[in-house]
């Protein structure tokens, strides 16, 4: 592959990754800060990055930032939070377009890492704080984000299931107990927080993708090495749940045609190798047993999937059926994992899904964005093992490691969503 | 088989693409991709949701058939006599997929280290059906399922609803996948029937990009193609008033957030035309109403919209084109009256050329940056095709277009033309 990779700590708790591949047109600069999780400044370290990507000392106003991006071939930079572990990402990234494409090839890289910087050191203040209107205006649209949750009902499904899969853990917290956080937070609250998430979060930084002044990443770290830090060090992101003595069930009710049925199997011991794959023969595949199974030969469902939950040495399956369906449905699916975990798979089965597997990973290149989270998650997990190389670590796999690593799983959790008597109503 | 393709190259970006013309009726487009891993395949048939009314030499009279019956035809597709279709993927590593759109059906795939086998896999199942009655009954309760899914989004009811507030006649106006109801009389031999008639190679495109060369893909196109007989289909297209169904509508859901659809209905273009026209109302929409705009900066402030607020030029050579503005509002009325009132205030002379100027620079960025995704190429070169363009005319189009020409298409909003239509609890 032509893709050059470089990675180096350039600072306490700071790293620059430089992911270099001439075939894109474009180029991201990316910090990615990684915080504990923690009751006061969770909530509002969201908001606080949706703030700095809206204007900044320079450019006040929300409508002028765009302008200036628009100017730029349509830069733009976006936020996002996602978890790991007990940890939160919040990562703000600029994507730009590369000099050598723009038109006079008129030098753009440098101007938009600089719009990008003074978004992250240089916002909009007003009296030390940060932007009282645009945070209103970013609240408003945080709630109106976290009360559309119920739009989308298989994300409603899993925010509820969550609740109860992770009982008593901080992935069990969703957007819905962090509401009333977000709506009362003051400027005060927020721009503490911006300067806590600056003071002691974890800085990745990244430049991946085409051709891009070599000044661009550089003007980033020099600029977040000016700071004084007291950065946290990250032992391990793992954070395995414990299995509940007792399965888990529980349901709730909402306006539907479809019921939701989600089901949670965790276990003690994690091979993240074995794991994947025993996933993709479950139901990550439309060759999986489930696809195969619950929805071509029993025709209970149009999608029936597994996915594997991320550190946290969990699966959960998901489907959407109807509500007299469900008891069916969940010793179908039961039955299908039980076949895994007695080894009850063809050798051609389990050859496919190795390919499949390892060409898939493959794809991580034609993606400036995939292949950065590739080697995020890599890094996560303390490899740097590329594409390839882990291909070749799934090809390696014998039949007993993935019966070995699924019979480790064990039920924990059943979580029905529910359509509530009575429908929809139209009126003109 | 030595064929000579038409060239298309953007002058500005680098990016090329060929068109061939198959002996066996099939046109294939291929994007070379230097240093990229993947091959992205679209094969797809001229044949949406919306040609429900059509004939051919072999059916004589126009024939109706069940609203669904293309989205139904694209599942059946991936059975096999032997073994499903997914199942002779599985053995190349390769990710296949599919969709219905209101325009066409594509069957797609997606490869790392081969395309060959894969290739050859494609061409092959889409030209050989094995439509039972056991398996389309089988795939009655899995359309089923898929439909209720897409009725449970409030985001789709509020998209069709709009449809049908606005269109009389033209079927854009019923859901891809039908209805529960509707795909009850779907059978064997009309599925049979569909792919007899728009599954004929003179009614198909191939389109490959990524990591290919043309000589392999021809070779395999003359392997696997079966050349078709042209059948002269003729579709029925039913005379659509300029009128809206309903200027108004309310649906009950329970969501989050009321949603709006504003809906402004346009004549009926073809070809260039229309890609020029859409190009130009998209601006004068973002001008108009975009995040850059004074009468954006007022209502996101007054918290009349938040963020989720978008436009949209929705529009086919199938007949409908429509002006959509749609958002999440807390009072849907006084962002209804926000609209008509910045509409009734229009006058040329007031109208930003400085930041039309700034969104051709942005559009022509975002146009490079399409041709960046392997799979976006394969779909933007299919697209285009179907809309007889090319995928270049974009980027050429945009920068010969001058504001006067923009402003023009502010004509398309007329307010006794619009839907609005609002979801709400």
């Amino acid at each position: 592959m032509s893709v050059e990779l470089t990675r180096r700590e350039c600072g306490k708790g700071m790293t620059l990754t430089k992911i270099h591949d001439d075939k894109f047109k474009t180029f991201a600069l990316s910090v990615r800060m990684t915080v504990p999780f923690d009751d006061e400044y969770s909530p509002v370290y969201p908001l606080v990055l949706d703030i700095l990507a809206t204007c900044t000392r320079r450019y006040p106003e929300k409508e002028q930032f765009s302008k200036v991006l628009t100017e730029l071939y349509s830069a733009s930079v976006s936020t996002s939070s996602s978890r790991a572990g007990n940890y939160l990402l919040l990562t703000i990234t600029l994507n730009c377009l590369c000099d050598e494409y723009t038109i006079g090839k008129e030098k753009v890289s440098e101007t938009a890492a600089r719009l990008l910087i003074d978004c992250i050191l240089d916002p909009f203040l007003e009296d030390g704080m940060l932007s009282q209107k645009y945070m209103k205006l970013c609240k408003s649209d945080m709630l109106d984000d976290i009360d559309a949750i119920i739009n989308n009902k298989r994300r409603y499904a899993s925010v509820l299931a969550k609740k109860r899969i992770f009982r008593g853990e901080i992935t069990a917290i969703s957007p819905y107990d962090h509401r009333e956080a977000v709506a009362s937070a003051d400027i005060g609250t927020v721009t503490k927080a911006y300067h806590k998430l600056l003071r002691t979060a974890y800085f990745e930084i990244a430049v991946t993708g085409g051709s891009c002044d070599e000044k661009v990443g550089n003007m980033l770290v020099d600029s977040l090495g000016a700071l004084e830090r007291e950065p946290i060090v990250i032992n391990d992101y793992n954070a395995p749940s414990p299995i509940k003595d007792e399965v888990c069930r529980d349901g709730e009710e909402c306006e539907a045609n479809q019921s939701q049925l989600i089901i949670a199997y965790k276990s003690k011991s994690y091979n993240e190798y074995a794991a994947k794959l025993f996933i993709s023969m479950l139901g990550a595949t439309p060759m999986s047993k489930l696809f195969m199974n619950v929805r071509e030969k029993m025709s209970l469902c149009y999608y029936c999937d597994a996915v594997l939950i991320d550190l946290k040495n969990t699966f959960v399956i998901t489907s959407g059926l109807d509500a007299k369906d469900i008891a069916l449905a969940e010793k179908a699916i039961d039955d299908q994992v039980r076949a895994m975990q007695e080894g009850d798979f063809t050798d051609e089965e389990f050859e496919n899904a190795k390919l499949f597997l390892s060409e898939a990973y493959l794809s991580n290149y034609d993606s400036k964005y995939d292949i950065l989270m590739w080697f995020y998650y890599q890094f996560m997990h303390g490899s740097c093992d590329t594409p390839e190389e882990k291909g070749s670590k799934i090809k390696a796999l014998t039949r007993e490691d993935v019966i070995r690593e699924a019979g480790g799983y064990k039920l924990d959790t059943v979580f029905v969503l529910r359509p509530r008597e009575g429908g929809s109503a139209d009126e003109s | 088989m030595n064929l000579e393709p038409e060239i298309f190259r953007s002058e500005l970006s680098g990016d090329e693409y060929h068109l061939y013309h198959h002996p066996s009726g099939l046109d294939v487009l291929i994007m070379q991709m230097p240093g990229f891993t993947t091959t992205e395949a679209l094969f797809a048939a001229k044949y949406g949701s919306v040609n429900n009314c059509f004939r051919t030499l072999d059916t004589g009279d126009f024939i109706k058939v069940p609203d669904g019956i293309a989205h139904y035809l694209e599942h059946k597709l991936f059975e096999g006599e032997e073994c499903g279709v997914f199942e002779r993927f599985a053995a190349t590593g390769a990710s296949a997929n599919a969709f219905t759109s209101f325009d066409i059906t594509a069957y797609t795939f997606s490869a790392s280290s081969d395309y060959e086998e894969p290739l050859s896999i494609l061409l092959d199942f889409v030209q050989h059906p094995f439509i039972t009655d056991e398996n389309v009954e089988k795939e009655r309760g899995i359309i089923a399922q898929e439909i209720k899914m897409s009725d449970d989004s409030p985001t789709r009811a509020l998209f069709f609803e709009l449809l049908q507030s606005v269109y009389h006649d033209n079927p854009v106006n019923i859901d891809i996948a039908g209805t529960v109801e509707s795909i009850q009389d779907i059978t064997a031999s009309l599925l049979m029937k569909c792919h007899g008639t728009f599954y004929n190679l003179n009614n198909m495109v191939l389109s490959i990009a990524g990591n290919v060369d043309d000589e392999t893909v021809l070779r395999i196109c003359d392997e696997k193609l079966v050349p078709s007989e042209n059948k002269h289909l003729e579709l029925f297209t039913a005379e659509e008033p300029d009128t809206v169904v309903k200027s108004r509508s309310v649906i009950s859901r329970e969501i989050g957030v009321p949603m709006f659809s504003l809906g402004f209905k346009c004549p009926p273009l073809k070809g260039r035309e229309l890609l020029k026209t859409s190009i130009a109302a998209d601006l004068m929409l973002k001008v108009l109403f975009g995040n850059m705009s004074d009468w954006y900066r007022n209502a996101f402030e007054q918290g009349l919209i938040n963020s989720t607020f978008s436009t949209e030029v929705f529009s086919s050579e199938q007949g409908y084109f429509l002006l959509i503005l749609s958002g999440e509002a807390k009072d849907p009325d006084a962002i209804y009256n926000s609209i008509c009132d910045k509409i009734r205030s229009l006058d040329c002379s007031n109208f930003d050329s400085e930041l039309l100027r700034t969104l051709i620079k942005g559009g022509y960025g975002s146009e490079i940056m399409k041709y960046n995704i392997v799979s976006e190429c394969a779909e933007a070169m299919c697209f285009y095709y179907t809309q007889g363009v090319s995928c270049f005319d974009n980027l050429k189009i945009m920068s010969e277009l001058t504001p006067e020409e923009v402003f023009e298409t502010t004509k398309l909003l007329d307010t006794d033309r619009s839907s609005f239509c609002v979801v709400r609890k």
